[in-house]
């Protein structure tokens, strides 16, 4: 077991960024959306889902091929996205919470049979686009071409840009104060739905692009959305439902623990994460970086 | 929290006791088991098909499933989404147990299940109930799908997505009527919904409650609660696991698939559709997503789950109480006046009555383009018969109804506050009616029991005291009364 060297470690921990950027867009619009909203949206992984196969669809017209897909596809899932919340959220924000997680997850079973009615029950793939199909070394180390120039610097400049847009902009300020004090922001004269709405959309828009970034590195299935929105919740309530930092850590031990740990215990190295989540919780119920909860509610 | 604080107190804890002690549900259970025990007799001297054997056996093991979820949901206030977790280790635990020791005594296997169910819930509920509402569902969640992956991938142990199949039974069960297993699930299902009625009757259901409404009071008042959550969560984990055990039987083997959040999924339907807070709602809700899915599965399985979800949606904003909760829903502690009472009494009425009829168009209305897709107007392969309703398209056929029950329904409520026993009569009819009218169309049966339970829903407003007496004192007071 100790017979690693340092190369086969720095391989496995570049590998597991580039797990961490991948399922870090997915679960940071669904952070952000509990932060503001109070919403825990179930159907985050449906939005992830339609990103994917909305990429599937467009490269089937051949009109520029995956590149304008990336953007494209997550803008067709705002339109979804804005559509659930006018539609069904909005009426029940003041409805108990649970109603909200029971509403959105009625949602994922509406829309995950869409998917099959529209795209069928097979399995669909998207091919890498020309150039970046192959690897990439780095100090003698293969590393998909893929991941290396896409998924990473797109998690990267995903994390700045939220970084700069919540704290560094106006919007940002008044979102961050909706994190804190609903109530208090309608009370200031911001327009509270429209910030719903709009804050909906950018979480859709997140989900959308990562399932268009993550869509030529697996299949795509009726299915992926479930399998996807439980790992997003793991990595979430590890850093701490609401705090987009919380979620970054989250997503980068998450990443971390499964290539590292697929070297040492193969096969089980999806129970990492849940030992790891036991031991949190137990330590510190809020997650590792979430706000402290006065109420045991 | 009147309720409680009589807990609470020493003498009237004295009082419960000697109430739950002559328990006069016993009698109803005990009248239920009699009367149910025959239904194998009842179907084969009917000539009906021995598929309905099977499916009320189905029905009662899911009724126990989706009662004892209620326990959790609906009377703790805790929702779990990975319930099938249990009702899969459960299975697991009997199918292994009588696969692997040879010999082993057929009830002792059964009897580990519920054992296996708790303990897997003791484990797993440890760490779930330390976190409420958000955090909790999506812990239970998460634990519901790691004992799905270890059933699909631990092929040494559960033998994968390949399942355990050939689990031996005794002789008894695989009599080819299915009557002898019905009977037996029938058995063991009402003496666990009884022992579930007496535990949600006792202190402790009580005091689950409280949880439910404040857990900070129940703290303040003595409740040990994150205790108390954890034992209701072992308690319907251990119901669970017998109601996996008992689906195991069933099918004499076991896949993964009975781990699967879907079934999780259809528990939690089956508790929202029957009524959260009543305690037999989810046999409701069994009885109809059991019907459901034997309609829409077989033929259409490719949009069941958009129609779970459909169902779902509505009744969050339609139904929020339930099937049950929604027949039960009235005006009791509010101080106003018989005046007001009554009339927010016959309001109620009204509205209900309506949205019973709009129910029923849209099941049957549903149905109907389900089984001949694009009859907008006139069906496509029998021919048109003016006089035949069944050969009508859909859009007419469903406007006609529209129509026709809309005036009648109007018309009868009208009158509602000038109320004598004719037009009681009446009232009664339209459901009956429809009733009639979807039989001969030949809608499928979840159709049928929507409008069965609108039926359901008139004859209980009817015969219902406070009804009654409101019609009396709705009259104005120059008019006799």
């Amino acid at each position: 077991m100790a017979g690693f060297t340092a190369d086969v470690l720095l391989v496995q921990f570049i590998n597991g960024l580039f797990i961490a950027a991948g399922i870090y867009l997915v679960a940071s619009g669904l952070s952000l959306v509990f932060g503001v909203l109070g919403v825990l949206n179930f159907a985050h992984g449906s939005f992830y889902m339609y990103g994917a196969f909305f990429v599937f669809t467009w490269i089937g017209f051949e009109l520029g091929g995956f590149w304008p897909a990336l953007l494209i596809a997550p803008l067709a899932v705002v339109i979804v996205g804005v559509a659930t919340e006018v539609v069904f959220l909005r009426p029940i924000y003041k409805a108990d919470p649970l109603y909200q997680l029971l509403l959105t997850y009625g949602l994922v079973l509406m829309f995950g049979d869409v998917v099959k009615l529209i795209w069928g029950a097979d399995n669909q793939s998207v091919a890498r686009p020309a150039g970046l199909e192959g690897t990439f070394p780095i100090f003698g180390a293969l590393f998909p071409s893929y991941q290396l120039f896409v998924l990473l610097p797109i998690g990267i400049s995903t994390i700045l840009a939220l970084y700069l847009l919540l704290n560094h902009t106006q919007i940002g300020n008044v979102v961050r104060a909706a994190t804190q004090d609903r109530e208090m922001v309608g009370a200031l004269g911001v327009n509270v739905r429209l910030l719903y709405t709009g804050v909906f959309a950018v979480g859709a828009f997140l989900g959308g692009l990562g399932g268009a970034v993550l869509a030529p590195m697996g299949a795509l299935y009726p299915g992926m959305d479930f399998d996807v929105i439980i790992e997003i919740f793991l990595v979430v309530v590890l850093g701490g439902l609401g705090s987009m930092a919380g979620t970054a850590l989250g997503a980068l031990i998450y990443g971390e623990l499964k290539s590292l740990g697929i070297l040492f215990v193969p096969d089980l190295e999806s129970v990492f994460i849940y030992v790891l989540m036991v031991i949190v919780l137990l330590a510190r119920p809020q997650g590792l970086l979430g706000k402290r909860v006065e109420t045991s509610r | 929290m009147a309720n409680l604080q009589g807990s609470i107190g020493e003498g009237a804890l004295a009082q419960r006791r000697a109430a739950t002690a002559r328990d006069p549900m016993i009698w109803a259970f005990v009248a239920a088991l009699v009367l149910l025990f025959w239904v194998p007799e009842l179907i084969l001297y009917m000539g009906w098909a021995k598929f309905w054997i099977q499916f009320a056996t189905q029905v009662f093991i899911w009724s126990l499933f989706a009662m004892s979820f209620n326990l959790l949901m609906g009377y703790a206030g805790m929702i779990s989404f990975g319930q099938a977790a249990y009702l899969g280790i459960g299975g697991y635990t009997a199918g292994l147990l009588l696969k692997n020791i040879a010999g082993l005594s057929f009830y002792l296997g059964l009897a580990a299940a519920p054992l296996g169910g708790a303990l897997a819930a003791l484990i797993i509920g440890y760490f779930c109930v330390r976190r409420t509402h958000i955090y909790f569902a999506i812990l239970t969640l998460a634990f519901g799908h790691i004992v799905y992956l270890i059933a699909f991938k631990w092929y040494g142990f559960t033998g994968g997505d390949n399942g355990v199949i050939g689990i031996p039974v005794p002789g008894w069960i695989t009599e080819p009527t299915f009557a002898n297993y019905y009977k037996f699930v029938l058995v063991i299902s009402v003496a666990a919904i009884y022992l579930l009625w007496r535990i949600v009757n006792s202190p402790f259901g009580r005091a689950l409650t409280a949880i439910r409404e404040n857990p900070e009071r129940a703290d303040f008042i003595g409740i040990p609660v994150d205790r108390y959550r954890l034992y209701a969560f072992v308690l319907v984990g251990a119901f669970s696991g017998l109601a996996g055990a008992l689906i195991m039987v069933n099918d004499r083997s076991v896949y993964p698939d009975l781990a699967h959040w879907t079934q999780s999924t259809q528990v939690l339907l089956m508790s929202l559709l029957g009524g959260v807070y009543t305690f037999f709602g989810p046999i409701v809700g069994a009885v109809l997503l059991r019907t459901m899915d034997a309609d829409i599965t077989q033929n259409y399985p490719e949009i069941w789950q958009l129609f779970l979800g459909g169902v779902l949606v509505l009744i969050l904003f339609g139904l929020p109480g339930g099937i049950v909760g929604f027949i039960q829903e009235r005006d009791i502690g509010s101080g106003d006046d018989h005046a007001t009472r009554t009339a927010k009494l016959l309001r109620l009425f009204r509205r209900k009555s309506w949205m019973f009829l709009g129910g029923a168009l849209l099941f049957t209305t549903f149905f109907s383009i389900l089984q001949s897709p694009g009859a907008w107007l006139l069906p496509r392969t029998r021919v048109f018969e003016p006089f035949a309703l069944a050969t009508w398209g859909i859009v007419p056929c469903a406007l006609l109804q529209l129509v026709v029950g809309a005036a009648a329904l109007w018309l009868l409520l009208r009158r509602v506050d000038r109320f004598n026993r004719i037009d009681g009569a009446l009232l009664l009819i339209l459901p009956i009616a429809a009733l009639v009218l979807h039989v001969y169309l030949g809608t499928p049966l979840s159709g049928l029991l929507i409008v069965l339970l609108w039926v359901i829903f008139t004859v209980y407003s009817l015969v219902q005291a406070d009804f009654r007496r409101a019609y009396r004192l709705g009259r104005p007071p120059n008019g006799g009364g």
